[in-house]
């Protein structure tokens, strides 16, 4: 062997070393390019909110924001406080029901048997896969019926449809995570099966519930077609409220920009744990 | 076949050195073994020799390439993984096959290289099936089988026998060496076992914290470790470690005076003396260089490994089968100097005695 | 750590376990699992098993406030007949394929680019999650806008850099809108499956990778044929779960192009939302949502069954 260096293959070195290189870059290059395709659309929606009408148009990045169109949204007709607030008021009312519900219904399938066995939570799951047109036309007989067309409960039924299943599934699968030791050590130092559950479980338990509260709160949130057809005029809203910006001059679109604001704005504040919980939540089932 | 070397190769990330920058040759056909505890460097060197991971600094010679900056697949290097690294989906036949089937060989000569192969590691009759179908040692053997088929210039071992156990160990261990014996194959063999480096290299690398303590052959090792650490981790039992240093004119062990030894070093510098459980006599007290008590007494079957403490001082002999002692009895040991490794208490280096 | 109980093994029957406990647990038991069973007998079941009933009846809600007559399985047979049911069934397929199989490659591809986690790549997933936590009503609404000939930004960047194309009719022209319904839906779910995508990725044993690499593959040829056979388990469950998304999918055709232009996107639950509340045939709106349904529940099916399959 002779320590005589072939040039021809010391190119070798230069090569391996700058295709690294410039593969990082363009890697690098191409995240941001990505990442700001698809960001873009949200941050228009966002910046046409502050947009004066007339140049809702316009492809101008520089405008005078304004609160005009904050204020318009407020008035009549687009009454974007109440819509605010019944937005609010089901998503709470939702939530209220379903965590509690669900939780005890979680603990029950995975400490307990029942008939049915394993069969039992693949039907939560498959309560994800139904079309929502399926049950929203009995709903909406029946609450014509008991005229409960245009209330917030009939949203609040609406919703829990498809949250306590999912909510119930996502626990119990918390749940049978967790050694049962706890549970019968305080069962062993005299604690019922109730007083365990509420002192020892369910506090160790609060990562999973605020999974499923997670979810079932963006689920609510954005709750959209339930709401077209449950309600008119005094329920409706966030989502559905969108479409009421429409006429037949035109549509709106700052006035919906701005009503977008408002729905997308929890999202942002809780994004950091909407990529930890909701998503994570979602890993083996569905969502609507 | 070809040497490596690497020159003032280091490997950093941010402030944290995973490998501090030193130099090192392997001959051509050399099977040398990186021997340390986790995380002292060894794996990273050798992925750095793969081309799998970039050095910080430095330059990692193959035979005359300067193959620094190269890719994996252009260094002529084949490696067997700890956990095989086989390709699931791919039947045995076909893993052993694929480094050939990427540079283009017709499949009747990948067939014919990969029975041939197969044969050296006994597992033609196994090349239809798929790896979750084999035992660890088959296993083993196929990645082994897939290293080989392309004869490359340098064989990579990532600790290959960590995942089976003891008796397969044993058996992989001589086959091992035997392949690398019939092929001669530049060998880098990454273990944190000492047994294994023992058997199986022609030079054994110790390395700590990322920096090479000893690069010597077994022997040299074993019988002349450089410092505290190699002293320590080569040999099972470890070798003893007392704390001496010279008063008046002799040496003092452990706190007891030891005339046989000669003074090693000046007055009163921190000295450490070892001295292999195989080198000391058990004796009756009052012919003994060192007195002390039975603390343990283990029966291995081949020897009795007695524990003693010697002063503050505990350390372990290896005596004759058929030794019975009682724990607390009074003991005596005599030293060979012939075997005795002086160490200076502060750098922790063997103290040059001849 | 002991192993947690989990429910539904096959050895000890529910009834043998109730004489196990001691009575106070026994209701405890089932005062746990009452309420959730309420509310899904009365939000769920009631309603799929009422719709069921609907289906089999004539009624049209316009003309009388209760059901007029039976009909046994003539809505269904009705159905299988009718072109606008079948056309509609069209547009679903029409939409569902290219949905399935764009949302899987590019949340593939956006995997693959993100899956280190440099303070650039989780950074950039935070961001890139945020289209999916969005409304769809709101997606559909804003994208509406975006598209518009007149106001919309696309057409104003059509206009800076390409006038002679402008203005460009997007959601009224049949091919163009669907495309973007399509468009649209990609941009919505691939952030999710890119996830579930960096998640499998990271599990796939890197010694693979690595001995790949030293065999001499380059890297498109690890990836085809390395990496993604050990994938397809995932990419199997990926593929069927989008399905069953893009089929139940109907908030962005409500708001984004309201079915048209014509019938362009008018997909299946499209048609059953304005069969029920426009032309108010409840009875065929149900039978056609029932139909959906069993096709949706046998690929749901198939997708526990996979589930099931591969967790070892």
């Amino acid at each position: 062997m002779t320590a005589y260096v072939n040039p021809g293959l010391s190119s070798l070195k230069i090569d391996g070393r700058r295709r690294r290189r410039n593969g990082r870059s363009l890697r690098n290059a191409a995240i941001v390019f990505i990442t700001v395709l698809w960001v873009l659309p949200v941050l228009w929606i966002m910046a046409t909110a502050f947009k004066p009408p007339s140049e809702a148009a316009g492809l101008a990045l520089w405008f005078k924001p304004t609160l005009s169109n904050l204020f318009a949204s407020f008035g009549v007709p687009y009454l974007l406080g109440s819509r605010l607030l019944n937005s609010i008021l089901v998503t709470a009312g939702t939530l209220a029901i379903a965590i509690p519900v669900s939780t005890a219904a979680a603990y029950a399938f995975s400490r307990f048997r029942f008939p049915g066995g394993s069969a039992a939570p693949l039907v939560l799951l498959a309560t994800q896969f139904l079309p929502p047109v399926i049950i929203v036309i009995p709903l909406f007989v029946v609450f014509r019926n008991l005229g409960m067309l245009d209330t917030r409960l009939a949203l609040v039924i609406a919703n829990l449809s498809f949250v306590v299943p999912y909510a119930t599934w996502m626990i119990k699968g918390f749940f049978d995570g967790l050694p049962v030791d706890m549970e019968e050590a305080a069962q062993i130092d005299g604690a019922s099966r109730l007083m365990a559950l509420w002192s020892v479980v369910v506090p160790v338990a609060v990562p999973g519930i605020a999974t499923a509260a997670i979810f079932s709160f963006v689920v609510s949130w954005n709750e959209f077609f339930y709401a077209l057809v449950l309600t008119r005029d005094h329920a409706v809203t966030l989502p559905v409220a969108l479409m009421s910006a429409r006429s037949e001059q035109g549509d709106a679109w700052e006035i919906m920009a701005t009503m977008g604001l408002f729905i997308i704005a929890p999202m942002l504040v809780i994004s950091r744990f909407v990529q930890r919980y909701f998503v994570a939540g979602l890993v083996s089932g569905a969502v609507r | 076949m070809a040497a490596v070397r690497l020159v003032s190769v280091e490997k950093r990330w941010g402030d944290v050195v995973g490998v501090a920058r030193q130099s090192l040759e392997i001959a051509d056909g050399e099977f040398m073994v990186f021997l340390g505890p986790s995380g002292c460097g060894k794996t990273t060197t050798m992925r750095m020799v793969a081309g799998l991971e970039e050095p910080s600094g430095g330059e990692i010679w193959i035979g005359d390439r300067d193959v620094t900056d190269a890719l994996p697949k252009d260094r002529d290097v084949a490696m067997v993984f700890q956990n095989y690294g086989l390709y699931p989906h791919l039947t045995v036949g076909d893993n052993i096959g694929y480094p050939l089937r990427i540079r283009g060989h017709s499949r009747s000569e990948r067939k014919t290289q990969v029975l041939e192969v197969a044969r050296k590691v006994e597992l033609e009759h196994l090349l239809e099936r798929r790896p979750r179908d084999l035992s660890g040692g088959q296993r083993q053997r196929v990645a082994l089988a897939r290293a080989i088929v392309r004869r490359p210039q340098v064989f990579l071992m990532d600790e290959p026998l960590s995942n089976l156990d003891a008796k397969l160990r044993v058996s992989m261990r001589a086959e091992i060496r035997r392949l690398q014996a019939e092929l001669r194959i530049t060998t880098i063999y990454v273990t944190h076992d000492q047994i294994e480096a023992m058997t199986l290299a022609d030079r054994i690398v110790v390395m700590k914290g990322g920096v090479i303590q000893q690069v010597g052959t077994p022997a040299e090792v074993y019988g002349r470790p450089a410092n505290l650490f190699v002293a320590g981790f080569v040999g099972s039992p470890p070798m003893n470690l007392m704390p001496a240093v010279v008063q008046e004119g002799r040496l003092r062990v452990a706190g007891q005076s030891v005339g046989a030894v000669p003074v090693p070093a000046a007055e009163g510098v921190d000295l450490v003396l070892g001295i292999r459980p195989e080198d000391l006599v058990i004796v009756p007290p009052d012919e003994a260089d060192l007195r002390g008590q039975v603390y343990m007494f283990e029966l291995t079957g081949d020897a009795v490994l007695v524990t003693i403490d010697v002063g503050t001082s505990r350390i372990c002999v290896r005596g004759d089968r058929h030794l019975r002692h009682g724990i607390g009895d009074a003991i005596g040991l005599r030293l060979d100097p012939q075997h005795c490794h002086f160490f200076d208490g502060q750098t922790q280096k063997r103290l040059q005695l001849d | 750590m002991p192993p947690a109980r989990s429910s539904g093994s096959p050895s000890a029957p529910a009834a043998a376990e109730d004489e196990a406990l001691p009575v106070k647990d026994r209701y405890l038991k089932y005062a746990l699992l009452a309420p959730a069973l309420l509310v899904c007998a009365a939000t769920l079941f009631y309603p799929l098993l009422q719709s069921l009933v609907y289906s089999t009846q004539d009624w049209n809600l316009g003309r009388s406030p209760a059901p007029e007559g039976f009909a046994g399985l003539a809505n269904y047979a009705a159905l299988l007949r009718d072109p606008d049911f079948l056309g509609s069934a069209k547009v679903t397929l029409l939409f569902t394929l290219p949905s399935v199989t764009l949302t899987i490659v590019v949340a593939m591809a956006m995997a693959l680019l993100l899956a280190d986690n440099g303070r650039l790549q989780v950074n950039a997933r935070t961001l890139l999650v945020i289209p999916f936590a969005m409304s769809p009503a709101l997606i559909g609404i804003s994208w509406r806008f975006m598209l518009n000939p007149e106001f919309g930004v696309v057409d104003a960047v059509v206009r800076r850099f390409l006038p002679g194309l402008s203005p460009v009719p997007i959601l009224s022209d049949p091919v163009l809108a669907m495309a973007a319904l399509i468009a649209v839906d990609v941009w919505h779910w691939a952030p999710y499956f890119m996830l579930t995508f960096i998640g499998a990725l990271a599990a796939l044993p890197r010694d693979t990778v690595d001995a790949a690499q030293v065999d001499g593959a380059g890297k498109v040829r690890i990836f085809f044929e390395i990496m993604l056979p050990q994938l397809w388990p995932v990419l199997t469950i990926a593929i069927l779960l989008k399905t069953i998304f893009s089929l139940k999918m109907l908030d962005q055709v409500v708001t984004m192009t309201a079915g048209g232009p014509g019938v362009a996107t008018d997909t299946l639950p499209h048609m059953v939302y304005t069969t029920a509340f426009r032309f108010y045939d409840i009875g065929y709106a149900s039978a056609m949502a029932w139909l959906l349904a069993v096709v949706m529940m046998g690929l749901a099916m198939l997708y526990s069954r996979f589930v099931m399959g591969s967790s070892k």
